[in-house]
């Protein structure tokens, strides 16, 4: 999964959370618990290519994009940026860097400050890093704002966060990302609080710089459908790990990981009289602090064998470029 | 059928700069024990401000008008007092914005202790003990019970939420995007839960969301609004199989696919109306591909299509 002309790289990621106990648990054991949000995880993006991470929910998504733009420290594992290690990066040398990369936050309300007017919100990077007079900084964020069909801009640049709905907000926070024209970004369900119409054109916009700026995404989503528009890759994971990686294409036609054949069978659609075709999974959600043997999807995998109980798998090649954590995988 | 909450004439306005923006203007509909409907429509055009105004959790200043009639008390009229014993307790919410709803400096098993002993005299160990129940339910494992908010991933934040709300058995849910930070199998968890829930106990649910695969699998029938109106009413399934106002076709016609050939997005053009100066005709008008003269300057009326169904468009006048 490595290849030359990957913008992010990143090698064996680590991060544990370490887990707070009630005054009960802490009385059975000592020492610390940890939970493994994400565990030894490897993947590159090239440049210009867009990466979905898809997966249950917990699963560590967020924490691994949270970690790629240096928002966290890893427990263990590198990251690279245009070739250079930014693992350790800080101080002035990390402020620099960021510039070229950016997140949006899967919560949008949290991550605007309450007290800021929401174009001033979006004109603070130009700001910070000096970019254009103050007019020019206006003008452009006014012009970010209709792109983002927050119309008519000037109304809503003297508005509070508190005065919008979720999805304006939503937006706001993907303005202020896209308005450096950065060369990776991190969107965490970016598009979530979004009517299909509206999403259609955010993507499309999305789409568009990609072209435009070269841009490269992580694209984090629970909504494979939009996935399917913009992600040239995807990964699936399931309690910390990679489970499943490959292009679009391969991944949807011909899943190899039993989780990813189930989570897209469970897709919902927009018609009452379609047949689900649903894989159910039976078993409880295990719980990240007592990970089950062997391999982690066992207790809940329809196609679970002795072997998966005893041996955690690794990821093998099971055509060009499609890659899967399964002793028994499905193609 | 017998409606559990009737809304009429409802309007909910805000207190903005240069005059209210009435974010819910003039909505009417009523929904019955045990039923499940579906709210859409465009981002802004007043569906969570709806949701709010049933548990009068508006911002001070904002204006509310009409009737709300819940088990056949007018919401809009209660006290300060009466309308507090009937939150979470008659009628729960599920927030949009997770994060900002729960107290970030409590943990989890505070929010639940303190919902819970609002309403009924319970001890912290029987109390813990529904909270760990119901939060196992929605697929949370109790330790989580320990965690403050910002330990807790997207859709297990959203959980906490659906736990919350379900854990007294109010007789009103009003779920705004419930499932947006789910996965598709834990969503199917959450929904079976939820039709399990109105069978078992006749709980009634108001769900506001943009995903229209979920609306076509739990609503009993679903309204569409834009632009703070009510456009159409209709049972799910004649929904589905023939929108009748232009901004339904257009909603439905922007679902993405999942066909590996078909790349094309569809969305609307143009950008919703100003709130705050309305336009004269049709709120949709200056967007509508069937618009007629008459759309221009006179406000269509709702109309009956049938016994259960209602568009307000002048289409379907006469
Ligand atoms: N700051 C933290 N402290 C402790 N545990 C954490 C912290 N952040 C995340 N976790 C835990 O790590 C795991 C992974 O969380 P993460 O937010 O990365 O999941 P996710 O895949 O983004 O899920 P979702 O789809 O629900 O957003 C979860 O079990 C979560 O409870
Ligand atoms: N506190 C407030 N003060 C002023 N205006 C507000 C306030 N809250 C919402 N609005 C405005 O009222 C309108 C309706 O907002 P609401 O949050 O009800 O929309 P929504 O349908 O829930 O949208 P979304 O799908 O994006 O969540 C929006 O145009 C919004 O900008
Ligand atoms: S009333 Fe006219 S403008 Fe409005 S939706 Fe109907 S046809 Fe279109
Ligand atoms: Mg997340
Ligand atoms: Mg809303």
């Amino acid at each position: 999964m490595v290849s030359m002309d990957s913008l992010v790289r990143v090698e064996g990621l680590k991060k544990y959370f370490p887990v707070r106990r009630g005054l009960i648990g802490s009385l059975f054991s000592r020492g610390g618990i940890f939970i493994r949000a994400v565990d030894d995880v490897s993947f590159d993006i090239a440049s210009g290519e867009t990466l979905g991470l898809i997966g249950e929910s917990g699963s560590g998504k967020t924490t691994v994009g949270r970690l790629l733009v240096r928002l966290l420290e890893p427990t263990e594992g590198r990251i690279f940026f245009d070739g250079e290690d930014i693992t350790l990066l800080s101080g002035k040398e990390l402020r620099e860097r960021r510039r070229k990369f950016q997140i949006i936050f899967q919560d949008p309300m949290a991550s605007l400050c309450p007290h800021m007017k929401i174009g001033e919100a979006v004109r603070h990077p130009l700001v910070i890093h000096g970019i254009g007079t103050e007019r020019e900084q206006k003008n452009k964020v006014l012009k970010m704002l209709e792109r983002m069909g927050l119309s008519p801009p000037d109304a809503f640049y003297d508005k509070y966060p508190h005065e919008l709905s979720g999805g304006q907000r939503q937006r706001v926070v993907i303005a202020r990302a896209l308005i450096l024209r950065p060369k990776f970004v991190v969107a965490d369900e970016p598009l979530s609080m979004l009517d299909v119409s509206v999403r259609a054109k955010l993507l499309e916009l999305m789409i568009e710089l990609k072209r435009e700026l070269n841009l490269t995404y992580l694209f984090i989503t629970h909504d494979l459908s939009t996935a399917k528009y913009i992600c040239d890759k995807i990964a699936v994971m399931y309690l910390g790990k990679i489970v499943e990686f490959g292009r679009l294409r391969d991944l949807y036609l011909y899943p190899a990981h039993p989780y990813t054949k189930a989570l897209l069978s469970a897709i919902p659609v927009p018609d009452v009289k379609a047949k689900r075709g649903e894989i159910l999974l039976s078993g409880e959600i295990p719980n990240p602090i007592d990970l089950p043997s062997g391999c982690r999807f066992h207790p809940r995998c329809p196609s679970a064998k002795e072997e998966c109980l005893v041996k955690e798998p690794e990821m093998r090649e099971v055509s060009s470029e499609h890659w899967v954590a399964c002793h028994f995988p499905l193609v | 059928m017998e409606a559990l909450l009737e809304v009429r004439r409802l309007k909910v306005g805000y207190n903005v700069e240069g005059g209210t923006l009435w974010a819910v203007d003039d909505v009417s509909f009523s929904v019955d024990k045990g039923e499940i409907v579906g709210i859409v429509g465009e981002s802004g055009c007043g569906k969570t401000t709806l949701g709010l105004s049933f548990l009068r959790l508006l911002p001070p200043g904002s204006k509310l008008e009409g009737e709300l009639l819940f088990d056949g008390r007018d919401i809009v009229k209660l006290s300060e007092e009466e309308i507090r014993a009937l939150r979470g307790k008659e009628i729960a919410m599920v927030f949009q914005d997770p994060m900002t709803s729960l107290n970030p400096v409590l943990k989890i098993k505070e929010h639940f202790l303190e919902t819970i002993r609002t309403h009924l005299a319970l001890s912290e160990e029987e109390a813990l003990k529904m909270a760990s129940e119901v939060l196992g339910s929605v697929g949370i494992p109790p330790q989580k019970l320990e965690a403050y908010p910002f330990e807790l991933s997207g859709g297990q934040r959203q959980r906490v939420m659906i736990a919350l709300a379900l854990v007294l058995k109010p007789k009103l849910i009003v779920a705004d995007e419930p499932t947006t930070s789910l996965d598709v199998v834990v969503q199917a968890g959450v929904l079976d839960l939820i039709r399990r829930l109105r069978e078992e106990f006749g709980l009634t649910i108001v769900l506001i969301t943009h995903d229209l695969g979920v609306v076509a699998q739990v609503a009993d029938r679903v309204m569409v609004m834009y632009a703070g109106k009510v456009v159409e009413i209709a049972f799910t399934e004649e929904f589905f199989s023939a929108p009748l106002h232009p901004y339904s076709k257009a909603l439905l016609f922007s679902v993405p696919n999942l066909d590996l050939e078909d790349f094309d997005l569809h969305s609307l053009e143009g950008s919703p109306p100003d709130l705050l100066n309305p336009p004269k005709g049709c709120r949709f008008y200056p967007r509508c591909f069937e618009a007629m003269d008459i759309c221009s300057f006179k406000e269509p009326e709702v109309f009956r299509i049938s016994k259960s169904r209602f568009v307000r468009c002048w289409k379907y006048y006469g």
